[in-house]
């Protein structure tokens, strides 16, 4: 047998996983998703406050990338670096895959989709806000969101939020929305109450 | 391997640490243990009664000498009075019927006896035979014998794969100072009980087996004295035995002297435990800046494991000891450190034990503690700390690890609570609605964690593959008559028979699995306590 050194090849492997958890979240549809362990069982399951009920079972991911077998004894790092972003590129995709299906499906499932045809207008994202439920911070600043959308899609957004920002009617029409927001979000923390 | 394991093992043992396997070997030959003790002075040289497989009354002495023999000076002075007690004083326990007949005895040890030794004690038998008084005969039970009886250990139960037997070597090479390893042990205990087919006799073998085998991981915690740590061992070992009997359906008859002596064991390290820091308070004291910093959670720790000691005694009527237990626990009161979610287990261990020797506020004030903390973090004033405990998964060390890894290396959520509920449902119990109507916007903002199993007996296991996490949101507003009709009711077809039928191991198996944290369990055990006298 040849000698291996594995009190080493731990630490390298430690190295190994770091690297690409961190090549995941730069290839990740939404990098700053809360990441969290699941210590045990096969799903999670939410229980909303209406009492329903929106299962998830657990899913396995797998990422595979081949390479010759004379690669492997190249001990150039960069080529090992490389295989390494070929997979967690695998991995993000699947995870946005799985995040798109999951959200999309609880969307279409609460009538929260919002399907439309030509470019995007601020009625359409005014429209988007009306929507959704909005928390806020105690400063009253609204809880930020997380959009996840094409090139052509980001780009069209945001010459859309530059125009409600800068044309007093779209601005208008922007802060009468977050300002219902902001009472509804009050209703619901003044319904915090235990009553009887 | 093996065998050269428990030679070795038995060299080293002292005579507490193979007191618990000695039973559960004379349990594989057929006797009924009656009485186990704690090695005290009260009971006349007796540390072990039993009934053998014919009926006679069976009282062992035992002696440990680690990799020794017994000489004659050792003899004479120590162990001649107390084999004269052994076979001199007759037997009295509530389950013995006085019927005029002798007991047998027995003197055991783990070493040899020096010639002399052995000659002294065949001329004394033959002496009380030919006086006529052959009750005084004292059998020897020797290493050797000690050895066969070890060998008749159903080996085919053991760890035969490579990497499970690996797993009992490391646990039987720590040192016995540290915290036991409750992965490796649950690990262990799942590669000894999670098998497919075993014949109906097998059933009761393996259940001592597998106990001789947690006795022999945890020798040196034993010769260490390291109690808390035989105590968590001992309740992982019922608690995996117990998903073992609900799963293969065995009947109590074939397995209630083995978790009976575990059980005992369990108690009988707690009072160990309760003797050594009494009278000594100074071994509770902090040994440097160290040990300082970690001190307060130590103790919270510790005060959870004797007020539930506190808890066995006033069930089973000890008032006395109990009283006593409570005033040397108001000590704890000031350094109490809630390290993450999973201190929950021994507050509430310690509420119950308050609840039921004290009619006063205290108890109720201290439930009413945990509450507040565990919903601090949602409280207005407390809208953007980062202040919040870790869940329950995390045990004792891992949080105090946490609190001192820069950066922190678990991330939870705020949001969220295992324990939240549960106290609420506590605080429901004892009529609290005002307190409740005060703190539920901060309450009702926590997203409640909790298990749904698919098998009530899985949340035996240390973690389970089956079953779901569930997180809850809850309704805004909320209705007192909701909840506290929820609270009153408990939904104990959840929960696995043997807990059920054995009440009082729901107190320690929450310290020891913090993260099993239940409700129904905690209101089942709550109903219990309070409807005993």
């Amino acid at each position: 047998m040849v000698l291996r050194f594995n009190e080493v090849l731990k630490v390298v492997n430690k190295h190994i996983t770091e690297y690409l958890d961190g090549a995941i979240r730069h290839y990740a549809a939404l990098p700053k998703m809360p990441e969290r362990v699941v210590p045990e069982g096969n799903g999670v399951i939410t229980v909303l406050e209406n009492g329903q009920e929106a299962d998830v079972e657990l899913r396995k991911m797998e990422a595979s990338a081949t390479r010759k077998l004379e690669n492997f004894v190249d001990p150039d790092p960069e080529k090992i670096y490389g295989l390494l972003q070929e997979i967690a590129f695998q991995i993000a995709s699947q995870q946005q895959q799985l995040l798109m299906d999951k959200v999309g499906g609880a969307a279409d499932e609460v009538g929260n989709s919002l399907a439309f045809k030509g470019n995007l207008t601020p009625q359409h994202v005014f429209d988007m806000y009306r929507r959704i439920t909005l928390d806020f911070y105690h400063d009253g600043q609204p809880h930020e969101l997380a959009m996840f959308s094409g090139p052509e899609m980001t780009q069209a957004y945001g010459l859309i939020m530059e125009r409600i920002a800068t044309e007093p009617e779209l601005k208008r029409e922007f802060a009468e929305i977050i300002d219902l927001k902001r009472k509804q979000w009050n209703v619901r923390e003044s319904n915090r109450k235990l009553v009887g | 391997m093996l065998e050269r394991v428990i030679e070795n093992w038995l060299d080293k043992a002292s005579e507490k640490s193979f007191q618990v396997p000695f039973c559960y070997m004379l349990v594989q030959e057929g006797h009924t243990i009656i009485h186990l003790t704690r090695h005290t002075l009260t009971e006349y040289g007796k540390d072990i009664i039993t009934r053998d497989p014919d009926g006679n009354i069976c009282a062992f002495q035992l002696k440990g000498a680690p990799g020794g023999r017994i000489g004659y000076e050792k003899y004479r002075s120590e162990i001649l009075p107390q084999l004269l007690t052994l076979a001199g004083i007759p037997v009295t326990h509530p389950s013995i019927q006085n019927d005029g007949k002798y007991h047998k005895s027995y003197f055991v040890t783990n070493g040899y006896l020096e010639e002399e030794v052995g000659i002294a004690i065949e001329t004394a038998n033959e002496g009380h035979v030919r006086n006529g008084l052959p009750h005084m005969v004292v059998k020897t039970i020797l290493r050797g014998e000690m050895l066969a009886k070890a060998a008749k250990i159903k080996l085919e139960f053991l760890p035969s794969d490579l990497r499970d037997f690996n797993l009992f070597l490391e646990l039987y090479l720590e040192d016995g100072t540290g915290m036991i390893n409750k992965h490796k042990i649950a690990a262990l205990l799942e590669s000894l009980y999670h098998k497919d087919e075993f014949k109906a006799k097998e059933k009761r073998e393996l259940i001592s087996s597998v106990a001789i085998i947690i006795s022999l991981i945890t020798a040196n915690h034993a010769n260490e004295g390291n109690h808390l740590a035989l105590v968590e061992a001992w309740t992982l070992f019922l608690s995996y035995t117990y998903e073992f009997i609900e799963v293969n359906g065995i009947t109590p008859k074939f397995y209630e002297q083995e978790i009976q002596i575990a059980f005992d064991t369990i108690i009988n390290e707690l009072e160990d435990l309760m003797d050594e820091v009494h009278p000594d308070q100074h071994v509770l004291q902090p040994i440097g800046p160290a040990d300082n910093l970690i001190h307060s959670a130590r103790m919270t720790w510790l005060l959870g494991y004797l007020a539930y000691l506190g808890t066995y005694y006033l069930v089973n009527g000890k008032q006395g000891r109990a009283a006593e237990l409570s005033i040397f626990l108001r000590q704890f009161e000031a350094v109490i450190d809630i390290y993450g979610e999973a201190a929950f287990a021994p507050m509430l261990s310690y509420y119950w034990f308050c609840r039921k020797i004290d009619t006063g506020p205290k108890p109720l004030e201290s439930l009413k503690l945990l509450f507040n903390t565990a919903i601090a973090p949602m409280r207005d004033e407390a809208a953007d700390s980062s202040v919040f405990l870790s869940d329950p998964y995390q045990g004792v060390e891992e949080c105090l690890i946490n609190r001192f890894s820069e950066p922190r290396k678990i991330e939870n959520s705020k949001f969220e609570s295992h324990y939240v509920e549960t106290l609420m449902e506590l605080l429901i119990r004892e009529d609290q609605k005002w307190h409740l109507q005060q703190l539920w916007k901060p309450y009702s903002r926590i997203l409640i964690k909790s298990f749904r199993y698919d098998r009530p007996c899985d949340r035996y296991q240390w973690r389970t593959s089956r079953g779901h996490e569930v997180t809850t949101v809850q309704p805004a507003p909320q209705s007192w008559g909701v909840i506290s009709k929820g609270a009153k009711v408990i939904d104990d077809g959840k929960l696995p028979n043997c807990m059920k039928r054995n009440p009082l191991f729901i107190p320690v198996f929450l310290m020891v699995y913090p993260h099993r944290i239940d409700k129904e369990m905690v209101k089942f055990f709550d109903n219990w306590l309070r409807k005993r006298k």
